[in-house]
Parts: structure tokens; C-alpha cells; sequence
């Protein structure tokens, strides 16, 4: 593969130009981590390929090894692993939940402790969605209450 | 694996909380009514001097009861999906019914006396409303305190976030 970079001031913006005689997986993944960085991921429906803006998502969730992204209206899937979701959207309002869900702190409408120290979280639409244990502290954290 | 250590020490460390202040309750009322009770309870069969054996290892079979009790009904290891309302009545039944099989087994009141009985259902009930209320009232602050805290960040972070 071969990499060129061209930093130039005559560039207004970034752009970044990929050349191939045919679209690969890996293509596909290395667009998805970069629309990521516009806070934009490609999310599937039907086949058909979505841009999705990262504020529409309540959660993502992996379920044996597929990947969900959820909205208040829809479903998609996503070639992207959560661990990549989790790094790209650190710095924003995602949190991971549980070893199979990363959470919109925006879409939450309210928490209330649950069970063996987890965190019951009602989202927006009103889905209720668990934060392990394991995580509940790090939403604490995250909150600034411990 | 962490994990688990921590949950074995955190149960075994609720477990002798849960020793101690029995046997701290039971310590006080042997000071205050050890004599006379003596040859009315096998509780207090040393009269005011004291515990004996008998009752400790007693009270530490009951200590270990309440907290397997816990551990089952207070986790969602065995039982996934119960509400707290439930979870609180299994919990209260199985110890009010364990302690009236050591009432019976172990003597620790003539299992003829009504007014024993009454005594300790009274007792019991007041003191396990007491422990729901409370736990109910740390709950809500806390709950509350989570709440508070999810609006102030979406409040602080509302500029440099993603909606």
C-alpha cells in the first residue's frame, strides 16, 4: 500500500483521496475510523450503507461479534468493533457500560442504582439499559461524584 | 479475577460485620438482663457473665444464613430479574422463619410463650421496616446525587460534546 501525504497551504481544508482498483473491507473499515473523526459513522440498513451523525446514537452494543448501533427510531449495523467506537469517541460524551455496550451520556434521561451495585440507566425513549459493575464506577467518575 | 477476590472479601467482611453487631447487641442485653433470663433462654445460660459458646456458634450460624440470604437474593447471580419489593419479602420470610427454627431448636425462648413470640415478631417487623426505610432513603439520595450530577455534565460539557 502506498501512502502519500501532500501538506501544502494552498489546501483549504483536509482531504484525503483513496486510490484502489477495487473497494476491500479494509477500505471500507479505514473510511469508517475517519468519518469517525467527523463524528459521522457508517452504520448498515438493508444493505444499504447510512452516514449517521454520532449525536442520533443512544448505544452501541456487540452481540456475538456483530456490532449495533441504536437510535430512538432505528437499528443499524456496523463493521466496526466497539473497542474502536470506544477509542474514537473517548474524548466525547460515550462511555463504555458493560463489556458489550458503550453509552450516549446525552441520550440519558435518568439513573437510579440497581442490583449489586449497577447503575439501571433509562434512556430518552425510555429503554432501560444496565451499567455492569465493573463500569459503574467509571460512570461515577465520568459524572464527578467519585 | 480481581473481581471475584474483591466479592469473596466484600462478603466475608459483611459477614462478621453482621457477627459483631449481633454479638454486640446480644453482649448489652446479657449485661442488662443476663441474670434474670438465665433458665428462661439457653441465650443467656451463663446468666450475666456472659456469652457462652454455644451462643456464639449459634449466632454465627444465623450471621452466615443472613449473608448467604444476601449474596443470593441481593445479586443477580442466581436470581436475574426480581424487583427490590420482592427480593426485600424473600429476604425478611427466610429469616424470620430461620430464627423461629433456632427459637425451636435451640431453646432460645419457650416456644409455649405467646408473648415471647409476639415480642419477637414485633421486634423483628420494626426492625426490618427500619432497615427498608433507610436503605430505601440512602438510595433515593443517591440516585438523586447521580441525577444531579448527569445534568451539571450535560450542562458543563453541552458546547465541546457531540450534540
Amino acid at each position: 500500500m502506498k501512502i502519500e501525504i501532500d501538506i501544502d497551504e494552498k489546501y483549504p481544508d483536509i482531504g484525503i483521496k483513496i486510490t484502489a482498483p477495487s473497494l476491500t473491507p479494509e477500505i471500507e473499515k479505514a473510511i469508517s475510523l475517519m468519518r469517525m473523526m467527523d463524528m459521522q459513522i457508517p452504520v448498515k440498513r438493508d444493505d444499504e450503507t447510512i452516514l449517521l451523525d454520532a449525536e442520533k446514537i443512544l448505544y452501541i452494543e456487540a452481540v456475538e461479534r456483530n456490532t449495533f448501533v441504536y437510535t430512538e427510531d432505528d437499528t443499524y449495523g456496523s463493521d466496526l468493533k466497539l473497542y474502536e467506537f470506544e477509542q474514537q469517541f473517548a474524548e466525547k460524551d460515550f462511555i463504555r457500560i458493560s463489556k458489550q455496550g458503550i453509552l450516549n451520556l446525552r441520550k440519558v434521561k435518568s439513573l437510579k442504582t440497581d442490583i449489586n451495585r449497577k447503575i439501571r440507566v433509562t434512556l430518552i425513549n425510555g429503554e432501560q439499559i444496565i451499567v455492569s459493575r465493573m463500569y459503574a464506577d467509571e460512570l461515577r467518575k465520568r459524572l464527578g461524584i467519585k | 479475577m480481581m473481581e471475584e477476590k474483591k466479592t469473596l472479601y466484600y462478603h466475608i467482611g459483611h459477614l462478621f460485620t453482621t457477627f459483631g453487631i449481633m454479638v454486640l447487641m446480644f453482649v448489652i442485653i446479657t449485661d442488662m438482663l443476663g441474670d434474670s433470663a438465665k433458665g428462661y433462654s439457653t441465650l443467656f445460660e451463663m446468666g450475666g457473665k456472659g456469652l457462652s459458646l454455644n451462643t456464639l456458634l449459634q449466632l454465627f450460624a444465623l450471621a452466615v444464613i443472613i449473608s448467604v440470604c444476601r449474596r443470593v437474593l441481593y445479586s443477580d447471580t442466581l436470581i436475574k430479574s426480581m424487583s427490590m419489593i420482592a427480593r426485600n419479602v424473600i429476604f425478611f420470610v427466610a429469616i424470620t422463619v430461620t430464627i423461629m427454627l433456632f427459637v425451636i431448636f435451640f431453646g432460645w425462648f419457650p416456644i409455649n410463650d405467646i408473648s415471647a413470640w409476639i415480642g419477637f415478631f414485633v421486634s423483628f417487623a420494626i426492625c426490618s421496616a427500619v432497615a427498608v426505610v433507610l436503605s430505601r432513603i440512602r438510595e433515593r439520595a443517591e440516585n438523586d446525587r447521580m441525577n444531579r450530577a448527569l445534568e451539571k455534565y450535560k450542562s458543563i460539557n453541552g458546547d465541546n460534546s457531540v450534540n
